[in-house]
């Protein structure tokens, strides 16, 4: 279970203006930072691991061009570069979806979990469950999609998808049961592995 | 507690550790509900888990490594444009506001009246851009300012002094480059300056307080100086191109007298003199009769152009409304029936002496008044005296000489 690097305001703010006076070590630190992050949102979007490294490398090289001109929300500057750079990955993974065609998998209502098996076989069954879950994820709208990746990627409390997103808790609570619902509708009942 | 609090809660209780069957124990009349739901959360739980392998993470810091210098070699000569690209918008707005600025300012210039504050503006603006003509094309130009102005008197019904100083100035101008061009030409420009003369001491006639009667007649007197000025060097053929100058009188010797005209038509308007409009000549019974204009109700004509020499007007070419000189229909009212025949006021008559640079006048320059030779007539249509009736003897005419 992976455990978000804390990310608090001060240190997105200074790393990002350091970034934007030239400073490739504040910007290797932004990598380290958000790297997994946007690696899990890509993996969760297009389900396919090799895709997701390299499409995340390519996020933070468009950051480099854009970042001149990203103007930091002094209210909440952490959520603001956040959700900045999560635009960056959507915008990327919308692009790549639509010239290449993704493989379609049927949405098998037997789907296994994963286990912890590092076997080919494991490694396989845990690819098909990430193009599944990809494309259950895919069915969701970009607000819920958010929601879900805060929830159960980055294990962010409802307060703070809140403040990510810029929403009230209850408003998170709402997004949350309807992709739960929609997911829970698409992929079926868990087959528990053996 | 409805169904979206109770599914948070098992999420949370998930998180803790708890297994699905515990938290649908717990819930067991949302249970078919909640199912489906956090079975789905618990798939989602494996996302949590994922992150970039180690070569991946290298690979990728590799690249931003490069992106990163890529981009310092184009940043570093746009280093100013990323610094203008703060100040593009305050300046797109300044120009913005200042192109705004300048067509407010232009039209309201454009639109200005005299008393208005941008009205002085105006004035020297439509006269700058007569500046760079030369000959013709200046006088021409200078006319119509001088035109606009004597319009702008009407319009605004008042004797605006910067409006009345602009005409005179425009008119002096015009006046004193058409001495460069030939004897036709001038007569045209002096017909025109008459025109606007005629105007202004209509309009000082109806004006309705002396302050401004008199200024009005002021201006009006300045411009008949002007009419009478040119048409003097005319009548010596001073000033025009490929006219040789007459030579000076030499002393003792006896010069002869330039040709005269016996029977030459008044080169001098002949309804100059009115009331309110002080001359510096008295008008004086000439030997040539004039004409009279047609009808009671006159409105403001211009005398034909002089003619040249020993020339004799045979109709009344000139007998035209005075264009942007014509006064209001309510000044114009006021005119009638006191337009009388009036007697030929010589140019001579208002001369203000000899001019810069002429011949001084001799014995024989002087103006002619030939008794002797009775001028032409000219009846107009409508009326008046027979045609060719002999002329009335000649009144002596006191004549007073202005000083230069």
């Amino acid at each position: 279970m992976a455990v978000p690097t804390p990310v608090t305001d001060e240190t997105v703010t200074s790393l990002v203006l350091r970034c934007q006076r030239g400073d490739q070590s504040a910007l290797e630190q932004l990598y380290e930072l958000y790297a997994d992050r946007i690696y899990r949102y890509l993996l969760a979007r297009l389900g396919d691991e090799e895709l997701a490294a390299d499409l995340t490398t390519e996020v933070f090289v468009r950051m480099i061009g854009r970042l001149a001109g990203f103007r930091l929300n002094r209210q909440r500057p952490a959520a603001s570069f956040s959700a900045w750079l999560y635009r960056i990955a959507a915008n990327l993974a919308c692009d790549h979806r639509r010239s290449r065609r993704v493989v379609q998998v049927s949405l098998d209502p037997e789907l296994p979990l994963p286990g912890l098996d590092p076997a080919p076989e494991a490694v396989a069954e845990q690819r098909e469950t990430l193009a599944r879950l990809a494309q259950a994820i895919q069915a969701l709208n970009e607000e819920q999609r958010l929601v879900i990746i805060g929830k159960f990627v980055e294990e962010m409390s409802n307060a703070q998808i809140a403040a990510w997103l810029g929403k009230t808790e209850g408003a998170v609570k709402s997004l949350q049961h309807r992709a739960l619902r929609t997911l829970g509708r698409l992929l079926g009942p868990a087959k528990r592995p053996t | 507690m409805n169904l979206e609090a109770i599914l948070d809660d098992c999420l949370i209780r998930l998180q803790q550790g708890e297994s699905v069957g515990d938290c649908l124990d717990r819930y067991p009349q949302q249970a078919a509900e909640l199912k489906p739901m956090l079975a789905a959360a618990a798939r989602l739980r494996v996302l949590s888990a994922q992150r970039l392998a180690a070569d991946r993470r290298l690979a990728g810091k590799r690249a931003l490594r490069q992106a990163f210098a890529a981009q310092s070699e184009r940043v570093r000569p746009a280093a100013w444009t990323g610094w203008f690209s703060w100040l593009k918008a305050p300046v797109a707005v300044g120009m913005a506001a200042l192109l705004l600025f300048v067509v407010a300012a232009a039209s309201a210039v454009a639109a200005s009246r005299p008393g208005d504050p941008t009205y002085p503006a105006r004035v020297v603006i439509e006269r700058a851009a007569t500046w760079p003509l030369r000959g013709n094309q200046r006088v021409a130009a200078e006319l119509a300012v001088a035109e606009r102005r004597l319009a702008d008197v009407q319009r605004a019904g008042r004797a605006d002094p910067i409006a009345l100083g602009a005409l005179v100035s425009s008119d002096e101008t015009a006046a004193s480059v058409a001495e460069t061009l030939p004897p036709t030409e001038r007569a045209a420009v002096a017909e025109r300056i008459e025109a606007h003369a005629t105007g202004l001491s209509i309009l000082a006639d109806a004006a309705a307080d002396d302050a401004t009667r008199q200024r009005l007649a002021v201006a009006a007197r300045q411009l008949q100086r002007l009419v009478g000025r040119l048409r003097i060097r005319l009548e010596r053929g001073d000033g025009a191109e490929g006219m040789e100058p007459p030579a000076p009188p030499m002393h003792g010797t006896t010069v002869a007298p330039r040709p005269t005209p016996l029977a030459r038509p008044t080169t001098a308007p002949e309804h100059t003199p009115r009331a309110g409009m002080p001359t510096d000549a008295p008008p004086t019974p000439a030997a040539t009769p004039t004409r009279r204009p047609t009808g009671a109700t006159a409105e403001l004509t211009v005398s034909p152009p002089a003619g040249t020499r020993g020339e004799r007007p045979t109709a009344p070419a000139a007998a035209m409304t005075a264009g942007p000189a014509s006064p209001a229909p309510g000044i114009v009212a006021t005119r009638r029936a006191e337009w009388t025949p009036e007697p030929t006021r010589r140019a001579t008559d208002i001369a203000p002496g000899p001019m810069p640079g002429s011949p001084p006048a001799g014995p024989t320059r002087r103006p002619v008044a030939t008794p002797e030779a009775p001028a032409p007539t000219w009846q107009p249509p409508g009326g008046g005296p027979p045609a060719n009736t002999p002329a009335p003897p000649p009144q002596p005419q006191p004549t007073r000489r202005r000083r230069p």
